[in-house]
């Protein structure tokens, strides 16, 4: 597992919640960082076989959800 | 292994596959989790997300919310947790209370079998004023090969 800080993608038209765009993580409880009442970032738990060197990896995460539009695509961490 | 079953037409006979149990396939006991403490209001929050990699699927073993308040609240709102496919809930608790120790908890086993590309996210939110609440979201599931 492992353990970054991220960006949080705030509510939109295809998430309904603040949110982190990645296909499986954990957020860790108490690293919050709010601005002006807006939920900015957070650690999250990410699971190993989607990352190298300690952070997400885009080739990683489309090997293992290959096929699905949502995560098999070229920017797929552009909002990380 | 060999899966073998009797026919229902002829029940004399067994039917012989090949194929492996589901629980014999590549199986790999994995969770995810959400402990939050002296959490204060917020609007709606994925705390957890998980997505059924492509050729596997995830049979949900376990789930777990439990919320409770922790700090009196200055004008008291709903506190939840959900355990949800994007709008369905597998899991939903919720309190209004405004009393220390005052929340909700629900277990629940063996819920189902989730296909590849099916996503799952752990909620919560609060819409007191002032107050916190500590959360549990917690999900323990089999990947197996599809």
């Amino acid at each position: 597992m492992a353990r970054i800080r991220v960006k949080v993608q705030p509510p939109d038209e295809d998430c309904d919640k603040y949110h982190v765009h990645l296909p499986s993580y954990m957020m860790v409880a108490g690293t919050e960082v709010y601005k002006d009442d807006k939920l900015v970032s957070v650690e999250v738990i990410v699971p190993d076989d989607e990352c190298r060197d300690g952070k997400p990896d885009k080739d990683k995460i489309r090997q293992k959800y290959k096929g699905q539009p949502r995560w098999d695509r070229d920017n797929v961490l552009s909002d990380i | 292994m060999v899966f073998v079953a009797r026919r229902r037409d002829r029940p004399s006979e067994l039917q012989v596959s090949p194929r492996a149990e589901w629980y014999d396939r590549n199986p790999n006991m994995t969770y995810q989790y959400y402990h939050g403490t002296g959490v204060a209001p917020h609007s709606v929050v994925a705390r957890w997300s998980y997505t059924v990699p492509t050729g596997k699927k995830a049979f949900i073993e376990s789930l777990l919310i439990m919320i409770q308040r922790t700090a009196v609240a200055t004008s008291a709102g709903r506190f939840r947790g959900d355990i949800a496919a994007t709008y369905p809930a597998f899991m939903k608790v919720y309190n209004y209370g405004n009393v220390v120790g005052s929340g909700e908890s629900r277990n629940q086993g063996y819920t189902g079998c989730l296909p590849s590309g099916f996503a799952v996210s752990a909620i919560t939110e609060d819409l007191s004023t002032g107050g916190t609440v500590d959360y549990w979201l917690d999900m323990v599931f089999c990947e197996f090969d599809a």
